[in-house]
């Protein structure tokens, strides 16, 4: 196995949200509270992806 | 036809063989070389966890994305500027960082991306424990801000402070608030 300092194209150096996110997302952030209407829709979603993991894999008679 | 969530089949890198895994092409370089060079190297020393992208009918991954655990650290003025009713002495936001996603050049502009994006926020938040924001280092292509926006998510303002002085950076930061 190829050891991870020998693959720095893979680390494409990305930008950190850094000491300082943006005031607006933060007081939005702290402000909002999480409704039963979207409680409802991220659990509709979770269960969306137990699902998809459950589900058997396509196969080649289905398709290519 | 649009695919949709529940059309979805999904397995973590681990569970799917290389065979399967050569099946795949988005039309990146960077993206297709590392699911088959990286992903599992990266699974294994606890960088990103990949997950592979199936739909009904093909054989061939359709996508994948992989995840990390990230922050939305908050300097010392900021922590008093959350607007939060109540006291929290807290020095970051929960978050999980979507470091990679592809989908598969056969199958683009047909809701894939959105819905594996939706299928995502249903996975963070099955976990017991706190995460409130996903984020991403989007390439900075207009196709691809385009694609995050319609997403939900925006771009961080800080980050384009911090890159002002450089007229096109690789990657922009952008965020989704899980809430809303």
């Amino acid at each position: 196995m190829m050891s991870l300092a020998m693959k720095p194209a893979a680390f494409q150096a990305t930008p950190q949200l850094g000491p300082e996110a943006s005031r607006e997302l933060l007081q939005r952030l702290g402000r909002v509270r999480l409704t039963d209407k979207r409680r409802k829709e991220l659990a509709d979603l979770a269960a969306a992806a137990r699902a998809a993991f459950a589900r058997p894999l396509p196969t080649a008679a289905n398709g290519r | 036809m649009a695919v949709e969530v529940a059309d979805l089949v999904i397995r973590h890198i681990r569970d799917v063989d290389d065979e399967t895994l050569k099946g795949f092409t988005c039309g990146r370089d960077q993206l297709d070389e590392f699911l088959l060079e990286d992903a599992r190297d990266y699974d294994a020393h606890g960088i990103t966890s990949t997950v592979v992208v199936f739909v009904p009918g093909r054989v061939a991954p359709a996508g994948y994305f992989s995840l990390s655990a990230d922050s939305v650290r908050l300097t010392e003025s900021e922590e008093f500027e959350l607007g939060l009713p109540f006291d929290a002495p807290i020095s970051y936001y929960p978050a999980v960082k979507l470091t990679k996603l592809a989908t598969s050049f056969e199958l683009q502009s047909q809701g894939l991306g959105e819905a594996i994006v939706e299928l995502i926020c249903g996975l963070v938040t099955e976990v017991p424990f706190a995460v409130r924001v996903l984020t991403v280092d989007a390439v900075n292509q207009p196709k691809v801000i385009a694609f995050y926006e319609r997403v939900g998510f925006v771009e961080s303002l800080a980050d384009r402070r911090e890159k002002k002085d450089q007229r096109a950076p690789a990657t922009v930061l952008m965020v989704r608030d899980l809430y809303l």
